[in-house]
């Protein structure tokens, strides 16, 4: 274990306190857990490995010092050995800053992980506080961890590193988001692909409010070879309002408005629809490979990770 | 009660603006309530589904705003009293509630601790009103020795009762004839007029045939209500009423400033049959029974100065005299207490006068000489320890800046140039002169009509009386005709209304001296009651005055003047006769102003105790004066528990109650219904019903 600087400053909240909560989790995480999560992954790709993964054929260029010999005077062809080369898995964490994850955010200059008048945290608070604990586990698993903040496009990004003492990086880098912009998957994870080169764990921390819907922006990332996985934000306060009388409705993002008057059956019918829009999403990753995990801000993070954990091949 | 009572063409401008008012409120743009939500097109989806039933919605939405409508139209409504439509079969009526004086006797209970007649009658007249039916239509008369109304002809209980504790006792009779003539006036045309009488039926039977005449004439139902029979557990020995019926002051005829006082006292124990007089006689057969002792003070100024035990006989007048008394402006009290017994009514247990003051008088004769007149006038009282002052002047020597010093001046056979500035006496004037007009000259003439009614004429006869000679005046504004023959004026008296004051004069149309008239008796008495009439002295005005009548005293100005003698008197002594009002100071303490006609202030007395009226720009001392009962009627306390019309008559019946319980008053259940669509309406808001 790396060591830890004691008397690092508390960026936005992320204190030795946060600290040491991803301590507990990642030694939880190790006895439990044990041998099923591993930092060194094998790549598909052949390199300057010492374990032998296959042949090819040689092709004028090729070193000839992988030329198997031993083949070429048993069949009289020229074959090239191929050695697996192990690689670091690079683990890229999306998290969503759009104006929609400000949610539960009093915006009176508090850190975001900060709860609010009622107890609450923000959705962004929330997912960072989530981001942190990922990067952690997969820092302390000598994985390269980067960070995208995205909302219309990549906002922001934390190029990715690895070593446990790099989580202070992380801390700022969350520390200082701010939700803005309105939300638009398809851009930003267009944007992400094409700029990142090291294919790895994409793992997208939104809610998942993009009026031309999510598919697109999530497919992209499976086109593009990434081990896409979703952790969707969720706040109470949404998915099962309180709202009662004559209200004027605004969006948050795109700023639309719609007067209502609410009654408890139009609550209990925004509710259903809520739900539906979650199982739509969940049904989507399930049928398409991807890891779905659906965050209640009322869970506190630390079970939310040891879910994770637990479940394990969430991160694969 | 009712509310406001507007008529329909106000109602509907009041609910055209009110109706108005919520429509426009109605249609105003709601400002809502701002709520940003992260992502809106859910909620769109939410609002799409329910678009489908928004017609329902806007049903929902005019729904209530009929809602509302039909809330401020059943306000507008409430505001106009409407009632239910009345039936034929409705009561008109009037409840008369005796307030006189025997309705102040307690009845029941303990002494000092029971209630009184009058509290009971009104707690009858309550019961009475709100077993009344919703078409029952009545008014509240209270009777006294004035029956007036308490208020209007209402169907609205609470009203009602409002004007039964309207009702006080007075210190008087009460007026039955009249208060049933009122009800008369007051059911005139309306339909089953009913009169309810609530009483102790202390009324005279003579009275009593109105109520024959009501149901004859008027058409009346009347009903009586009579007082309960209440034990008296707290009374020891004989229960009744002692009454002083009488006290009454009068001066000596020969010496007018001494008085006698008469004190008349009668018992009347309870049980007391009914059908006492205004004298005080008592029916055949109702005398007998045992004496009942009993205890006569008289106070002056309230110091007592003479107690006398006595006993009273049931039903029988006992009388006191007191003999010279004198004094000036001194208050007279008569007290009476029963020995050994409860006396249910104190107000006649006490009677009060004064002794009233009488000047001096300063009388002036010009004449050549006339021991007829002068004789006269020291037959009525002149001399040095009487009331009058005599003087002399011959004619030629006759001043009238002179005579306005006197009281009175006697013109015998001399007619001044002007008219002096004091009452007069004319004895035979003469001339262009004369203050009084001379059409014509009678020769032998015989006095046939005689007015016996004035003061200057009591106990004064004419008949027969002669004369050689006789002027037949032309009566003026304000002269009065005191005798004469065959309509020809031959002795006048006059009241005039001057700056200074009431000036009185009497003129004879004939010389003294060419008559029997001074031979007789009747003139030393004539000029008696002349030189009193001018000094305001009637014998019924002294000392005291007796309630339930309107009282017409003659106004004194400068009362203080005495002390500068009789010259003073009569500038002093008038009335202004140019103020319209003078004050009166009741006996509890009450200032009224009260009307002055022709010198006389005007009061309807209903209160026991000393009056002090007075001029309202003069100052202290003013006249005083005493007021009693003096109604035996009253004393005797009687209760009937049975009434008849008249003395055979029928008995009157007890009132029903009335044929529906229930008040036709809507406004009541009018504004229980807007409540309950006030909270319907509030129901279904907050319910999401009607949003």
């Amino acid at each position: 274990m790396a060591p830890v600087d004691e008397t690092a400053p508390a960026p936005d909240g992320f204190d030795q306190a946060f600290l040491k909560k991803l301590e507990y989790l990642h030694i939880v995480a190790k006895k439990v857990f044990a041998g099923r999560l591993r930092a060194e992954r094998r790549s598909r790709k052949t390199g300057a490995g010492i374990e032998f993964a296959d042949h090819r054929q040689y092709t004028p260029g090729d070193d000839l010092r992988y030329l198997d010999w031993a083949v070429y005077g048993r069949m009289d062809r020229l074959l090239l050995r191929l050695f697996e080369e192990e690689e670091d898995l690079y683990i890229y964490i999306l998290i969503d800053s759009s104006t929609s994850m400000r949610l539960g955010w009093p915006g009176d200059g508090r850190p975001l992980i900060a709860p609010g008048p009622d107890g609450r945290m923000a959705k962004l608070g929330y997912a960072a506080q989530v981001a942190a604990a990922l990067s952690y586990v997969g820092l302390s698993n000598l994985d390269r961890v980067a960070l995208h903040a995205f909302s219309d496009g990549i906002r922001d990004t934390l190029q990715s590193g690895r070593g446990k003492g790099r989580i202070f990086k992380v801390f700022d880098f969350l520390g200082a988001l701010r939700p803005d912009g309105q939300t638009d998957l398809r851009a930003s994870l267009s944007e992400f692909v094409h700029k990142t080169r090291r294919r790895g764990v994409a793992v997208v921390l939104s809610d998942f409010y993009d009026a031309a819907g999510y598919e697109e922006g999530l497919n992209l990332l499976r086109y593009h070879r990434f081990e896409p996985a979703v952790i969707q934000i969720v706040d109470p306060r949404e998915s099962r309002p309180q709202l009662r009388g004559d209200l004027d409705l605004v969006d948050m993002e795109t700023g639309e408005r719609r007067q209502v008057t609410l009654t408890d059956a139009m609550c209990e019918a925004y509710a259903r629809a809520h739900s539906e829009y979650c199982q739509a999403l969940e049904a989507f990753c399930d049928s398409r490979g991807i890891g779905y995990l659906r965050a209640d801000t009322n869970v506190p993070f630390e079970d939310l990770m040891l879910r994770v954990l637990r479940e394990g091949g969430f991160l694969r | 009660m009712t509310l406001l009572g507007l008529p329909l063409l106000q109602l509907l401008s009041i609910f055209a603006a009110a109706g108005g008012a919520v429509t426009a409120l109605y249609l105003l743009k709601q400002q809502r309530r701002r709520v940003e939500v992260p992502f809106v097109q859910l909620w769109q989806r939410v609002l799409q589904r329910s678009d489908a039933t928004s017609w329902w919605r806007r049903l929902l939405r005019l729904l209530s705003l009929l809602l509302q409508l039909v809330i401020v139209a059943l306000l507008v409504a409430s505001m106009g009293d409407p009632r239910l439509g009345r039936s034929q079969s409705g009561r008109t009526l009037v409840l008369l509630i005796d307030a006189s004086a025997s309705m102040q006797a307690r009845l029941g209970g303990a002494a000092g601790a029971a209630t009184s007649r009058l509290q009971v009658a009104q707690g009858q007249a309550r019961e009475f009103i709100r077993s009344l039916g919703g078409d029952d239509l009545a008014v509240v008369v209270a009777l006294d020795g004035q029956p007036a109304p308490m208020g209007g002809l209402s169907y609205d209980e609470r009203e009602l009762l409002a004007q039964v504790e309207g009702v006080r006792a007075r210190d008087t009779g009460a007026d039955l004839p009249s208060a049933i003539e009122l009800a008369r006036a007051l059911l005139a045309g309306r339909p089953r007029p009913t009169v309810v009488l609530f009483s102790d039926g202390g009324f005279e039977d003579a009275s009593l045939q109105a109520l024959t005449t009501a149901r004859v004439e008027g058409g009346l139902d009347v009903r009586y209500v009579p007082l309960p029979q209440v034990a008296r557990p707290g009374a020891a020995g004989r229960v009744g009423n002692a009454a002083i019926t009488a006290l009454a002051v009068r001066r000596y005829r020969r010496n007018r400033l001494s008085y006698e006082v008469l004190v008349r006292m009668m018992w009347f124990p309870e049980a007391q049959p009914s059908g006492v007089t205004r004298d005080g006689t008592v029916p055949t057969g109702q005398a007998g029974g045992t004496a009942q002792p009993a205890t006569l003070e008289l106070l002056q100024d309230g110091e007592v100065v003479d107690v006398q035990a006595i006993e009273l006989m049931p039903n029988q007048a006992v009388e006191r005299i007191y003999n010279n008394l004198s004094g000036a402006g001194r208050n007279i009290e008569a007290r009476l207490r029963l020995n050994g017994a409860t006396d249910v009514l104190g107000l006649d247990d006490r009677a009060f006068t004064v002794l009233p003051e009488r000047r001096r008088q300063r009388v002036l004769i010009v004449t050549r000489g006339n021991l007829f007149l002068e004789g006269a006038l020291l037959a009525t009282g002149a001399g040095e320890e009487n009331h009058l002052t005599i003087e002399r002047v011959a004619p030629a020597a006759y001043d009238a800046a002179r005579a306005a010093r006197y009281d009175v001046v006697i013109f015998d056979a001399f007619t001044p140039s002007t008219a002096p500035g004091a009452h007069a006496i004319y004895l035979d004037p003469q001339g262009a002169d004369s203050p009084f007009a001379i059409a014509a000259t009678a020769k032998s003439p015989l006095l046939t009509d005689v007015d016996g009614t004035h003061p200057v004429l009591r106990w004064v006869s004419l008949a027969d009386v002669n004369m050689s000679r006789a002027s037949v005046f032309r009566p003026g504004p304000g002269d009065r005709v005191l005798a004469g023959m065959f309509k020809q004026p031959m002795l006048l008296a006059r009241e005039e209304h001057t700056a200074g004051g009431l000036r009185r004069s009497v003129a004879v149309g004939f010389d003294l001296r060419q008559s029997d008239l001074p031979l007789r008796v009747a003139f030393p008495v004539l000029l008696m009651n002349a030189l009193d009439w001018f000094a305001g002295d009637v014998d019924e005005d002294l000392g005291s005055r007796r309630t339930g009548q309107t009282w017409r005293m003659p106004l004194l100005r400068g009362s203080g003047d005495k002390a500068t003698g009789g010259a003073g008197a009569r500038a002093a002594g008038r009335s202004p006769g140019l103020g319209t009002t003078a004050n009166l100071l009741l006996p509890d303490g009450e200032l009224l102003a009260v009307p002055v006609s022709e010198g006389y202030a005007l009061h309807y007395g209903q209160r026991v105790g000393f009056y002090e009226l007075s001029p309202p720009d003069a100052a202290p001392p003013a006249q005083r004066f005493a007021a009693n009962l003096s109604d035996v009627t009253e004393s005797a306390a009687t209760i009937r528990p049975a009434l008849r019309e008249g003395a055979m008559g029928p008995s009157l019946r007890p009132p029903e109650a009335g044929e529906q319980a229930l008040r036709r008053t809507l406004w009541p259940y009018l504004l229980l219904a807007a409540l309950a669509l006030l909270w319907l309406e509030w129901w279904t808001y907050h319910r999401r019903y009607t949003v």
